[in-house]
């Protein structure tokens, strides 16, 4: 950022920054296939009354599914509707700030770009050295684990989300100076 | 300014052989040396010259540039020993302007640097660093190598993943380990950060006006010692350990759910602000 | 040794691999009722659409959701796609009628998402000191979440997401100039929030 950059500027440097992206939590495929009705093999002509008349299905079945995910969410007795009720128990990760959720996934990304670079030129590293690395990552995986934990069942938590953030931080800036001490290959 | 240049010495001292190569620099010259020897000691003088003497074990890879016809602005110097045992046996100190900026990586050396004023960046893997003096910029990283820096540093970011930090304040100081300590004592400091996940912080500087200081650990406990002449704002909070308060009559209060603690107190207009937070390491104030 | 480091390795990236087919066979397959055609399409476009439906909702739990609907509603109205369009603009719609049908039927939510609902108390929304990297993106992101739902959604859909004036429209039956106002709200707000 210049000296110069004006509020709005650097707001767009910003945003221009977020990612585009996030994985969706990794069970969320086989929800979505359990839903998903069987398409008839004829192909449909999409009249105008075809499509009011498939509307009017999708609505009534939206409704259906609304009704019982409503009606069913906590129970485990078969549904009367050919659809699987949706489980309501959020993931761990869904009890997080959403937010942070964002945040995790460009850690992920981070620490899986370094372990990769890492591991490519382990063979140069001192096996004390590597035992150091191993000794250390294990410390922060295990605080991040904890904050995590904790965040969770607080997710409102200022504090707590800080504490998270600076272990992985920590953690990240570790990966990256041990990918720095070995040459490259 | 003398031009002084001495070809390297292949003479063999048992295993060994000597190093000594100078070079006319400019007083502000970038130094980059990679070292893989047992030792490292940098010195700064008032010469506007580099000198790089020592002993190396024999069957050593030593690249050390070739003097110029004019001073030189910057220098790139190459030390590599064949086996661990000669890497020992290897040790060099370097003499450079106060000015120069030096740059340094070695694997196992312990570094010593003093007297440099310019810049010092210092990266090891298991030896120790010992700074004496205040450069105007250090970084100083070791994995599990205590950093020791005698001085105060305008700006200084010292890392280490198991290695100890002690230091004695600066203008801007940040230091983080993993599982070191980091012992913060007989100085002064403007702005300071001290991050440890498992291993306790101790500090006890004195605070310029207006000072900003942050410490957090993960587990570590955090021991600060503050002066109640000038008392600053202090803003803790743990998530399930204590805090203690020795340093005036304000309680802590518990955290919600009653685990974890939290203490707020105002300070002196130019007091500063001290910020604390650990998630179960204990928190203790004390008086100065 | 050679294997020592990856004891300790972190759990793989959950970003799914970019396939080879390009979306047209997939889809024209999806059509046919090809449901691993279906799922590679999710793979190669869930990550958009959930990012969307996050910052849109501002609740992992509510996004999931929303990415579910928005997907099972894609699978059923494949047949009627055309294909001159992008499939990620259009799963984004999807996701966008989803979000707003959603809050059509919702009733007022806790008091802890309440302040963003309410405009006023979004002005009390406090400064943060803008921060480098990720810790800079956390901070705009909280700040995102934080601000009421209809200036949020104006914001990601024009400024993060690129969408013209005239999509958004179309996405969300939005004024030209009730989304201008939005608009310019939420960078006030979010300049604010950022200490920009």
């Amino acid at each position: 950022m210049t000296e110069h950059t004006s509020p709005d500027d650097r707001l767009n440097e910003l945003t221009a920054a977020l990612p585009r992206e996030v994985a969706p939590p990794p069970d969320l495929w086989p929800a979505i296939r359990a839903e998903l009705a069987p398409r008839s093999a004829r192909t449909i002509q999409w009249t105008p009354r075809w499509r009011l008349a498939a509307a009017g299905l999708l609505v009534a079945a939206s409704s259906s599914i609304l009704t019982l995910f409503a009606v069913r969410a906590r129970e485990h007795t078969p549904a009367a509707v050919a659809v699987t009720p949706r489980d309501t128990a959020p993931v761990a990760e869904e009890r997080l700030p959403a937010h942070l959720v964002v945040a995790e996934r460009a850690y992920a990304r981070s620490i899986d770009a370094l372990w990769r670079t890492l591991d490519e030129r382990r063979d140069s590293l001192a096996p004390s050295t590597v035992a150091t690395v191993e000794r250390s990552l294990r410390i922060a995986d295990s605080a991040i684990a904890e904050a995590r934990s904790a965040l969770e069942h607080d997710p409102a938590n200022r504090v707590l989300e800080d504490l998270l953030v600076s272990n992985y931080e920590r953690k990240i800036d570790l990966l990256r100076r041990a990918t720095e001490l070995a040459p490259r290959t | 300014m003398a031009l002084v240049a001495v070809a390297a010495s292949a003479t063999s001292l048992h295993a060994q052989r000597k190093v000594h190569t100078a070079y006319a620099v400019t007083p502000d010259v970038s130094v980059r040396l990679f070292a893989s020897v047992g030792t490292v000691q940098v010195i700064g003088w008032d010469k506007d010259s580099v000198v790089v003497s020592g002993v190396v074990a024999q069957g050593s890879q030593v690249s050390l540039g070739t003097p110029g016809a004019g001073p030189t602005r910057g220098l790139k110097l190459f030390v590599e020993s064949p086996t661990e045992k000669a890497v020992r046996e290897g040790s060099l100190t370097v003499r450079v302007p106060r000015g120069a900026r030096i740059w340094l990586k070695t694997g196992s050396a312990d570094v010593t640097a003093s007297e440099v004023t310019g810049g010092l960046d210092l990266n090891v893997v298991g030896g120790s660093i010992t700074v004496h003096g205040s450069p105007r910029e250090l970084r100083a990283e070791s994995m599990d190598g205590a950093v020791t820096i005698d001085g105060s540093p305008s700006w200084m970011r010292v890392k280490t993943a198991t290695g100890d930090i002690a230091l004695r304040g600066g203008e801007d100081v940040g230091a983080s380990t993993i599982s070191g300590t980091i012992d913060a004592r007989g100085g002064e400091v403007e702005r300071v950060k001290l991050e440890s996940t498992t291993g306790a912080i101790h500090f006890a500087l004195a605070l310029a006006r207006g000072a900003s200081v942050e410490m957090e650990t993960h587990s570590g406990p955090i021991d600060v010692q503050l002066s109640r002449k000038s008392p600053p704002e202090v803003d803790a909070a743990t998530v399930t350990a204590t805090i203690e308060n020795m340093w005036s009559k304000t309680q802590p209060t518990a955290g919600r759910e009653g685990r974890g603690m939290s203490l707020e107190l105002g300070g002196g207009q130019m007091g500063g602000r001290v910020v604390l937070r650990s998630f179960k390491g204990k928190i203790t104030l004390r008086g100065m | 040794m050679a294997r020592a480091l990856s004891l300790v390795r972190h759990e793989a990236s959950v970003d799914a691999p970019r396939l080879a087919l390009g979306d047209d066979g997939l889809v024209e397959r999806a059509r046919r009722g090809d449901v691993d055609a279906f799922e590679q399409l999710y793979r190669l476009h869930a990550g958009r659409v959930y990012a969307l439906c996050l910052r849109l909702a501002a609740d992992p739990v509510v996004a999931r959701e929303l990415t579910q609907d928005t997907f099972v509603k894609a699978w059923e109205a494949l047949p009627r796609f055309r294909a001159d369009a992008s499939l990620t603009t259009w799963l984004h719609r999807i996701a966008v009628n989803a979000l707003l049908e959603r809050r059509r039927g919702e009733k007022r939510r806790s008091a802890r998402v309440s302040l963003a609902d309410d405009e006023d108390a979004a002005e009390m929304i406090v400064g943060v000191v803008a921060a480098p990297d990720v810790a800079t993106a956390i901070d705009l992101e909280r700040a995102v979440g934080a601000l009421p739902p209809g200036v949020r959604r104006a914001f990601v859909l024009h400024d993060v997401e690129g969408y013209t004036h005239e999509e958004i429209a179309a996405m969300t039956g939005l004024a030209a100039g009730t989304l201008r106002a939005q608009l310019h709200r939420a960078r006030q707000l979010l300049m604010r929030a950022l200490s920009l």
